[in-house]
């Protein structure tokens, strides 16, 4: 399959005056034309840090130390301003958070989106009227022509979401960002937000990355799912063999988490996501992990190969005499 | 439905808008009824010398400091001239450099506060370096000295004016852009593929205005009692034009024995800065849609 996306041992550290924070400390992963890639971890686990910069749009105090972002073989780090900016929006777009703080509240939502073409078309944004009320119809806004007239302040925060999306499909880009795209909307909203970029997945053939705390809503979406853990990959896997079987205790212990029975107590995960300043030696998750030996406090793991699988533990690999 | 009639519904919807604008601003009683006093100080700047009863510039001493009566409503000062046509004579004046001033220091003030709080870096530095330095001087000695550099008349009045405030334009901008280039939506027109130069403009920019009109109204009265000062200490318009300012500066001396001829003017500069202040309220509620939308809801 061809690969869209490549990174490569990115570190970003963003250097504060308490000291460097290591955000995304040495990450490789894929993402393949047309497929949903998961990336879930919790808040801090440097998952919103690694969309920035897929995007170009890390700001100071946030730096790339190391490491590569290819997209479809160029990489994206090493090009200038004016070449990110024919890239984004048309190549690579976003969708983000909250969508009533990514309008520009002094224009209409028709207008925003026909911007889109002028920066990438040229000429005015008048002869795209038409193609942004059919991109409304496709990201199922009701009224559409009545719609590209209303200011973000006349919609409801599921509809703006929905003008973002327009806007990020306008160019029916290569890879979109989605950047915890229903979490600040209702339950229901939120499903028929999940399930329209899955129909935009398939109307485009644009890969997705999917970036959420939400793991229940990966493993009904997603195709492969990253897991992170403090700045780290802890596991990738296809959904249904993450889902099925764990491998990283962390995963197993996110799930678990998940596992919701009458009666008994929610399974939380003992300790709290360490200090990315001073994260503590060897495997990030061995002070708050049930399986910990030895070696996990001495030496940091590497990626190991399992079947089609990376994991992140000493259980499954490494010279410590366990089996690879 | 065909893209014509779409663009049709969008300019429909545009003229909708300026509906409501002009709406907005007429629920507003004191902004509405600045509007007129405006226009009817506009309206005597260009027609006033046609509608002067005497000739503003025919002195008479036999005639001097009247005090208002039928044939001289305003009365006369202290060289017998109607001061009612020194009034209408002088609006283009006063009117005319204020505006022109004001609309003058808030392009250059604009222009560089967006240059000094978006683009940032060195272009910050050395802007606000110079704001810091002209702001060190007070607005009254910076423009005496632009005025005697570059030589009493109109222009030069302007141009002094203008470049003793803008400055402030300067600063009150950048402020406003530092916030408003954190805001989502500039990372997301950043992000959409648009260029530096169109974000500051189309999107930094409108949501900077607000702030802009108020300080400008505000500084349109500034700048006519700036006008004033300049033509008190005799720097302003020369003499015997019917300048308000200058008009009040000849007849201070007469204050206490013929106070008309200085309350007229007086009056007149007084009635120009707060309609243009309250005029300036008006408009940044009529040009913001969100303010638009509650205002129209109570």
């Amino acid at each position: 399959m061809e690969k869209v996306l490549e990174v490569k041992n990115l570190r970003i550290y963003y250097e504060l005056p308490q000291g460097i924070v290591r955000a995304v400390d040495g990450v490789d992963f894929e993402v393949y034309k047309g497929e949903i890639l998961g990336i879930a971890g919790e808040s801090g686990s440097g998952k919103s840090t690694l969309a920035l910069a897929v995007a170009g749009l890390l700001r100071p105090p946030a730096k790339v130390v190391s490491g590569e972002v290819l997209f479809m073989g160029t990489n994206l780090l090493s090009l200038t301003e004016e070449e990110l900016r024919r890239i984004r929006g048309k190549r690579i777009s976003m969708i983000f958070q909250d969508p009533s703080t990514y309008l520009n509240p002094v224009y209409t939502s028709g207008f925003q989106v026909a911007e889109v073409y002028e920066a990438h078309r040229g000429g005015s944004w008048r002869r795209y009227v038409g193609d942004v009320v059919k991109l409304f119809r496709m990201v199922k806004i009701a009224d559409p022509e009545r719609r590209v007239n209303a200011y973000p302040h006349q919609m409801s925060g599921g509809m703006k979401q929905r003008v973002l999306i327009s806007m990020a499909i306008a160019e029916k880009p290569e890879l979109i960002i989605a950047d915890e795209p229903t979490s600040a909307l209702d339950v229901t909203i939120q499903a028929e937000i999940v399930e329209l970029l899955n129909e935009i997945r398939k109307e485009t053939g644009s890969a997705i990355i999917f970036i959420t705390h939400d793991l229940a809503l990966l493993l009904e979406i997603a195709d492969r799912i990253m897991i992170m853990y403090a700045g780290k990959i802890a596991e990738i896997g296809r959904a249904e063999e993450i889902a099925k079987d764990p491998l990283h205790p962390y995963t197993k212990a996110l799930l678990s988490s998940l596992q919701y029975e009458r009666k008994k107590r929610l399974q939380a995960i003992p300790g709290s996501i360490p200090s990315l300043i001073s994260p503590p030696p060897g495997c990030r998750f061995h002070p708050r992990c049930p399986l910990a030996f030895d070696i996990c406090s001495k030496k940091d793991p590497q990626l190991y190969r399992v079947g089609g699988r990376v994991v992140s533990c000493f259980l499954y690999g490494g010279d410590h005499g366990g089996s690879a | 439905m065909e893209s014509g009639e779409i663009l049709r519904r969008v300019y429909e919807a545009r003229r909708r808008r300026l509906r409501e604008m002009w709406e907005t601003l007429k629920s507003n009683r004191a902004a509405y009824v600045s509007l007129y006093v405006v226009g009817f100080l506009v309206f005597i700047a260009i027609f006033g010398p046609f509608l002067t009863p005497y000739n503003p510039y025919d002195f008479d001493l036999s005639r001097a400091r009247q005090p208002p009566s039928f044939a001289h409503p305003f009365g006369t000062d202290e060289l017998g001239r109607d001061i009612l046509s020194r009034i209408l004579e002088g609006a283009r004046y006063t009117i005319g450099i204020s505006i022109a001033s004001v609309l003058l220091g808030v392009v250059i003030g604009v222009i560089l506060g967006l240059a000094s709080g978006y683009l940032g870096g060195l272009w910050d530095t050395v802007i606000q370096r110079i704001v810091d330095v002209m702001l060190a001087f007070p607005t009254v000695l910076l423009a005496i000295a632009l005025v005697a550099s570059l030589g009493q008349g109109v222009a030069s009045l302007i141009i002094a004016i203008a470049i003793s405030t803008f400055p402030v334009y300067a600063r009150l901008v950048r402020g406003v852009v530092l916030q408003v280039v954190n805001e989502d939506y500039i990372a997301a027109a950043r992000l959409l593929g648009k260029s530096k130069i169109y974000i500051m403009f189309k999107h930094v920019l409108p949501n900077s205005i607000s702030p802009i009109v108020v300080q400008a109204t505000y500084y349109m009265g500034l700048s006519i009692l700036l006008a004033s000062a300049l033509g008190f200490l005799g720097l302003g318009v020369p003499p015997p034009t019917p300048e308000w300012g200058a008009m009040i500066g000849s007849g201070r001396t007469y204050l206490f024995s013929s106070p008309h001829i200085v309350v007229f003017p007086g009056v007149f500069i007084m009635i120009s800065a707060l309609s243009f202040n309250l005029l300036g309220d008006g408009l940044r509620d009529a040009l913001d849609p969100k303010a638009r939308a509650l205002l129209r809801r109570g």
